[in-house]
């Protein structure tokens, strides 16, 4: 609820007042009532959310509520069973002419077997066996003929106990057992009326296993306890009168054995709750309403899930209704017309509370009903027309609790306004209300302003006739106060100083009094508001343990009073405001509420108007703010109550929450809770002794202790719901992926190409089934849990083949998961021609395939060796073999050796020494073609063991081996030189370097086609070279290709990286000159303006020179004089601007001068003041039309660093250009919705000291994020950015430096970059 | 110069104000000019309604001040009815600025230094349009 205006309206009210008040008669005015306890006046509002045939029920009856082992909920109906899961029903009902459906779809319970199946028993069906796995019913029917079969359809429960053997409780027919192992026969128990051994009763209603093992079965003439082993029957409560009707005292519909209390059991019958103690058969009864017999029928009796000693009742007699053990005291529930979240029907069949500590009732034809047991924690005082002994009526505006423990409540219904008195001490309630006749009565207004003072007086007062009420507890009289010339209207706030005995502050419409309660005396504070205006209205008022005053108002924000600052006159300055461009300003200029809590001195919490909560350092100034999307319930706030704990609880527009500044956490309570409203009124709460929180509502007072307030931490049960291919659901079958139910399955097997398939999962977990949230993972496939939000189902498509493990866990409301959640393996098994038999096949047909060559072959060689019969050949042969394997190996070997090295130089050398241990090879070497220059280079050849200089040979020279070699691609292989050098050449030409050589080889280097080179090995000696020194040499020859043509590829890499490091350093220095651009653009503009000025005043000056003359001449002295004051001015004008100028060219030579490596003594805000200037009018230099707002934040403490300040400045030039760029770029994009921000704070953290430029521009994508310090890296348009700023600056803080550079974004909101360096 | 001609300086330079009244020295104390003054865009709209735009002759802003740039200013009073003349002063020979200037009826471009004496031609022949 909105608060009432502001400004006094008791003036528009007081006719009405005069008119009604006149009948009421003076001075005992008061209705007088007594009252036990206020907080347990009415009983706590429950609300029940409805669940029926809108819902998707079938039927409307619920016959009895169970939950599964999994957490489903199943609803026996009339109309079929329902499984429900906290979103949808699903019901199973009979078919007709399907014999596996239900055998009847009335039915009355259905309970689990041990392996997970379903028993239900149905009137007029028998008993159903229910297969989980495919949904199917078997029957066990009543058979006239078959004194082995049920022994009547009207089956009514069915338990199966720890033997296994199943009972099976009928309506007309008594018991039925049938035993493991002995499906379908069942033995009978019977009522004999002669035999008081005998089952009490043939009418049956509920079956329980005690903790020892004993069978209780329910009936309408009684309790009875079978021992399962010797089937002795023992009777309680049993009547031998017989004609027991169904509201009688022994009709014992179910019990409940706490597992905690051996011996005892709690019964519920026709006629209320028993305790029976079962060793003695002695019980206690308690009735609902001893006078009122219907009312004690009951069906069911449940614990409360969280509070130890409560009971919970419910039937068709009650409706509901909650039981104290110890107090042995129902409260109850019933249907309330006007109420739509009351019980839906008084006519209750069944109770569940479910694990999830939610509960459920099942009606006789209204559906079930879902409430939160806890919310009987929320206590509620409401006016009752019927009743002169409750609260006053209309909207609750004060609520107060004095020394005494008395509750005052003050109301206003829109015509009269009264104060509710419920006294501690005498139980009375009593109403005091205005009387214009009578001075001792309450003055005219609202009542939610109340203090004690030292003397014990009470006062009140509120919004009306501006003044205060003391008020006396003996008499009940009133002494009014109000100040001179009644210059207050409405009263806000009232708090005894503690600091001054004796003195209230009162906040009121026009500011700030202090009221002397020994005098009467009121004295007004101007506050001094700083926009000049008027007082502010004061809305909120605390007095810190200092003694200082803390005013909220509306408007204007937060005052100060310190009441002896001033020599024992207050002193108001003004702490806080709302400021649209600094964050760290209060949230809303109108404080409604403020508190402290103890562990945080100097700390106060602010309740704002429209800008939520705010944590507010009275020594920094600065505000943290608490909003909506923090976790607020509204960012209206009315009041702010401190627990005993220290957590705060605050009534807002959408319920109260609650915060605890330690963890930062809230918790928010609405109507499901248990509260009476949503919206809370502005002044209305307040803390009682005991620690009981008030909160008043256009409702009524609601009170509860905070203690006793939990959050659900009951995590939720997870289930698979549905499997699905090709999203149709998969049956449980043979034949199918899935043997058994999903529930039970650890792995499913599918095929490749059943590929697309989806989970449904759902959390059991009642309290708030549509926010339990969800994260699922299919290991193997997802990297990470993926959060799923509230939704239930999860989709892969083409999943390859693999193993994995498809997990989901969920949590409930309050956010508390089930970490644990379920899982289920599953296989996607790969085609057959990609399973390990068809690869074993493969590996087979290749194995014949081989095996059949190899045969032939080897016929082949069997019949040449007959035919040339000798032995000795074949030995040589082998021989040779062995020798060339063992060359081949070898060369094999040198292979790896030269193609490994990368040095020309090296190759060259591993070669030789290799050619010369082979063979012949007094000459050696290798050229390479250069083909820039046209010739074969031989770098490093050799004779006689030594290394030659280089030579060359150009490609074109017809009269050199080489040349010829390398065009030809071929051999040259001369054994005479003398007679075959002229194959090749037409001249003897010596060679470059060494001796003549007798025998020749000349072989080309070929790789991937190309000729890199020629290898030579020539010798002294005639015939020197065998064919097979050629073919080793050939060998050598494409290792040596090889080599070449790799050492080529990484000299060239070599230049690349030389150039790219080339270019790096000039792109490095391009950034420089960029930054200095802008700097010199910013300096620029600062040195012009006062250029301007002194040029302007020098010319100026000129010309008064000249005029003095003139003036002096016509001999005008007065004029003259004002000439040259004038020309004082405006000298003193020039110099003011030749400084400013001077300074700015010094500041200049300052970072011109500091060389750059090494760190100075920098006095950071003036240092970061000055870039910001420089980068941003080097920017508007730059830009045109560029514009931001600016906003500075500089800490004062932070004092001086350590840094090389043209580096830095470097790094602030950047940083800043890159946040001016962000927002001109947004803002161009944004069509003026958007006012674009930089801001520049620094603080000291410890030791460091932080500089942070921050934007309001579009935000870093996360991806842009993580490369953002890459060299390179931009995101700005190929020309504009050299994409080095930001690495560059990386460089200089964190290597210059040894600081940090770090990158904050949200996307949308804007970026932030952080440099931190030692300070 | 007619008698009583208004032209309102908007820089954010306060000596500017200074200046110009001793640069006009001679006209203010004949009273053929009265110069006002504003130090930020804002303010030059909130003296011109003060003012009521037909007293004024010609507004001189500064292009670059902080908040509300001269260009900003100058579109802003154009934008509304009756035409109030505004020649932009600054020290950037910019195109782009001078550009814009004119794509928002600028009418007169003045770079920095002020050539005064031309200034005040500038103003008469204003003033003489002015009805």
């Amino acid at each position: 609820m909105r608060s009432l205006p502001n400004r006094p309206c008791a003036h528009a009210l007081l006719p009405y007042l005069l008119a009604v008040c006149t009948l009421t008669t003076a001075p005992a005015r008061a209705q007088e009532a007594p009252l036990p306890n206020p907080a347990i006046r009415e009983a706590p509002a429950l609300r029940f959310e409805h669940l029926s045939l809108e819902d998707g029920m079938a039927q409307g009856t619920g016959n009895s509520i169970m939950q599964d082992r999994e957490g489903y909920l199943w609803i026996a109906t009339q109309g079929g069973l329902h499984r429900y899961d906290g979103h949808t029903f699903k019901v199973y009902a009979n078919t007709p002419f399907d014999t596996t459906s239900l055998s009847a779809s009335w039915g009355w319970s259905a309970t689990e077997a041990a392996n997970g199946d379903f028993w239900v028993a149905t009137e007029g069906g028998g008993l159903n066996h229910m297969d989980r796995a495919t949904g199917t019913f078997t029957h066990y029917r009543h058979a006239p003929d078959d004194s082995t079969s049920l022994s009547s359809d009207r089956a009514f429960y069915a338990l199966e106990d720890r033997r296994g053997d199943l009972w099976v409780a009928t309506l007309t027919a008594g018991l039925n057992r049938m035993r493991a192992g002995e499906d379908g026969r069942f033995t009978h128990y019977r009522h004999d009326g002669d035999d008081p051994a005998s089952l009490s009763s043939d009418v049956l209603f509920g079956i329980t296993e005690d903790p020892g093992g004993d069978i209780w079965v329910s009936s309408a003439n009684g309790l009875n306890r079978i021992d399962p082993e010797t089937e002795a029957i023992t009777r309680y409560l049993y009547d031998p009168s017989g004609n027991p009707g169904y509201r009688a005292p022994q009709n014992v519909i179910s019990a409940w054995f706490p597992p905690d209390a051996p011996g005892v059991a709690w019964l519920a019958t026709g006629n209320g709750l028993v305790r029976l103690h079962t060793d003695t058969g002695a019980y206690e009864r308690f009735l609902l309403a001893p006078d009122r017999a219907p009312e004690n029928l009951i069906h069911q009796v449940v614990p409360d899930p969280s509070a130890p000693g409560i009971l919970w009742v419910a039937g068709p007699g009650p409706g509901l209704a909650r039981f104290d053990i110890q107090a042995k005291t129902f409260t109850p529930y019933r249907h309330d017309p006007r109420d739509p979240h009351s019980l839906a029907d008084n006519n209750v069949q069944s109770l569940l509370v479910d694990r999830s500590g939610t509960m459920w009732v099942g009606y006789a034809n209204q559906g079930i009903s879902a409430f939160n047991p806890g919310a009987v924690n929320f206590a509620h005082l409401r006016h009752d027309p019927d009743d002169p002994a409750s609260l006053s009526p209309g909207n609750v505006w004060g609520v107060y609790e004095d020394q005494e423990g008395t509750l005052w409540v003050g109301t206003a219904n829109g015509i009269r306004t009264w104060l509710t008195r419920f006294d501690a001490a005498t139980g009375r309630v009593t109403r005091y209300t205005h009387d214009p006749s009578d001075p001792t009565t309450l003055l005219p207004g609202l009542y939610w302003a109340f203090a004690e003072d030292a003397d014990g007086h009470l006062w009140t007062a509120g919004n009306g006739a501006g003044g205060l009420n003391r008020f006396d507890r003996a008499t009940g009289r009133v002494t009014r106060f109000r100040p001179d010339g009644h210059r207050i209207g409405g009263v806000f706030a009232l708090i005894p100083s503690r600091a001054h005995p004796g003195v209230l502050w009162v906040g009121h419409n026009r500011g700030l009094d202090r009221f002397d309660s020994a005098t009467g005396r009121f004295t007004s504070l101007p506050m001094h508001p700083p926009d000049g205006g008027d007082d502010p209205v004061v809305l909120s008022l605390i007095e810190d343990p200092a003694g200082i005053v803390w005013a909220g108002t509306a408007g204007k924000g937060l005052a100060r009073i310190d009441p002896t600052a001033g020599g024992g006159k207050e002193v108001v300055t003004w702490a806080a405001d709302y400021d649209p461009h600094d964050t760290t300003s209060i949230s809303d200029p109108r404080v409604q509420s403020i508190v402290m809590r103890e562990k945080e001195p100097g700390i106060l919490w602010l309740g704002t108007f429209n800008g939520g909560l705010n944590r507010f350092d009275t020594r920094t100034g600065k505000a943290t703010h608490y909003l909506k999307e923090d976790g607020l319930a509204d960012n209206v706030i009315y009041g702010i109550l401190v627990d005993d704990a220290g957590t705060l609880w605050i009534s807002t527009n959408g319920g109260i929450s609650n915060f605890d500044p330690d963890t930062d956490t809230f918790r928010n309570y609405g109507l499901d809770d248990g509260l009476m409203a949503l919206e809370y009124n502005q002044n209305a709460y307040g803390k009682g002794k005991d620690g009981t929180l008030y909160f008043g509502s256009g409702n009524g007072v609601t009170a509860f202790s905070p203690e006793r307030l939990r959050t659900n931490t009951i995590p939720p049960q997870v289930a698979l719901e549905d499997f699905k291919l090709f999203n149709e659901s998969v049956a449980v079958g043979p034949d199918s992926p899935l043997k058994k139910p999903l529930a039970d399955t650890d792995l499913i097997t599918l095929r490749h190409d059943q590929n697309e398939i989806t989970f449904d999962y759902v959390a059991l977990h009642f309290a708030n089934p549509a926010k339990n949230t969800y994260a699922y993972r299919l290991e193997g496939y997802d990297p990470d849990w993926v959060a799923a939000g509230t939704h239930r189902s999860a989709t892969y498509t083409n999943l390859p083949p693999g193993d994995y493990t498809f997990r989901v866990k969920a949590a409930n409301a309050d956010g508390v998961w089930n970490e644990a959640g379920v899982s289920v393996g599953l296989v996607v098994t790969p085609p057959w021609w990609r399973t390990w038999w068809a690869y074993l096949g493969y590996a087979l047909m290749l194995g014949g395939l081989v095996y059949g060559v190899d045969r032939t072959q080897r016929r082949r060689l069997r019949k040449k060796e007959t035919e040339r019969a000798q032995i000795r050949e074949a030995e040589i042969r082998a021989e040779a073999q062995q020798k060339r394997r063992e060359e081949a190996e070898r060369l094999s070997e040198i292979g790896r050796a030269i193609t490994s090295t990368l040095s020309i130089r090296e190759i060259i050398d591993t070669v030789y020494e290799n050619v010369n241990a082979l063979m012949d090879a007094a000459v050696f070497g290798i050229g390479i073609y250069n083909e820039k220059r046209g010739r074969i280079d031989f770098p490093a050849s050799k004779e006689q063991g030594e290394t030659l200089r280089p030579f060359f040979y150009r490609v074109d020279d017809p009269d050199r081996f080489a040349a010829w070699c390398f065009n030809h691609r071929k051999e040259i292989i001369i054994n005479d030189y003398e007679t075959e050098y002229r194959q090749y050449v037409s001249r003897d030409l010596p060679p470059v370097e060494g001796g003549s050589p007798k025998s020749v080889l000349y072989l080309p280097l070929i790789h991937h086609d190309r000729v890199v080179g020629v290898i030579t090995a020539q010798s002294f000696k005639q015939n020197a070279y065998t064919d097979y020194a050629v073919s080793i040499l050939r060998t050598l020859a494409t290792y040596a290709a090889i080599a070449l043509d790799n050492a080529a590829a990484y000299r060239k890499l070599g230049n690349t990286v030389e150039e790219l490091k080339t270019t790096q350093a000039q792109l490095v220095q391009s950034e420089k000159l960029a930054s200095l651009g802008q700097l010199t653009a910013g300096i620029a503009h600062e040195i012009k303006n006062p250029l301007n000025f002194i040029n302007n005043f020098a010319e100026l000056n000129e010309e008064l020179a000249d005029e003095v003359v003139e003036v002096l001449e016509a001999g005008d002295t007065e004029e003259a004089r004002a000439i040259l004051d004038d020309l004082k001015v405006n000298a003193a004008q020039i110099a003011k601007h030749g400084k400013r100028a001077d300074g700015i060219v010094r500041a200049m030579m300052q970072h011109a001068r500091s060389s750059g490596g090494e760190r100075e003594t920098v006095d950071v805000n003036p240092f970061v003041e000055e870039y910001l200037n420089l980068a941003y009018h080097g920017q508007r230099a730059r830009v045109p039309g560029f514009n931001a707002d600016l906003v500075t934040d500089f800490a004062e403490d932070v004092g001086t660093a350590q840094m090389m300040p043209q580096e830095m400045g470097r790094v602030l030039i950047n940083l800043l250009g890159n946040a001016f760029d962000a927002v001109y770029e947004y803002a161009a994009s944004q069509n003026g919705q958007y006012a674009p921000k930089v801001t520049v704070a620094t603080r000291r953290v410890g030791e460091a000291v932080e500089i942070r430029v921050a934007d309001n521009g579009p935000g870093i994508p996360e991806d842009v994020k993580a490369r953002i310090f890459e060299p390179f890296f931009t995101t700005k348009p190929t020309g504009s950015g050299t994409g080095l700023g930001l690495s560059l600056s990386h460089d200089i803080v964190t290597q210059g430096h040894g600081g940090m550079l770090a990158v904050e974004s949200v996307p949308g909101e804007g970026a932030a970059f952080v440099v931190t360096v030692p300070g | 110069m007619k008698p009583n001609i208004k032209v309102l300086v908007v820089d954010d330079e306060h000596d500017v104000e200074l200046l110009f009244r001793q640069r006009f020295r001679r006209e203010i104390r004949k009273g053929e000019i009265e110069l006002l003054f504003a130090f930020s865009g804002e303010e030059a709209l909130s003296v011109l309604e003060r003012q009521g735009k037909t007293d004024v002759v010609l507004v001189l802003s500064d292009i670059n001040m902080p908040g509300m740039t001269g260009l900003e200013l100058l579109c802003r009073i154009k934008a509304e009815p009756p035409p109030v003349p505004v020649c932009m002063m600054t020290a950037y020979g910019n195109d782009t600025y001078q550009r814009r200037a004119h794509e928002c009826d600028c009418d007169g471009y003045l770079t920095k230094p002020i050539d005064f004496p031309a200034l005040k031609d500038r103003i008469r022949s204003f003033a003489d349009s002015h009805v």
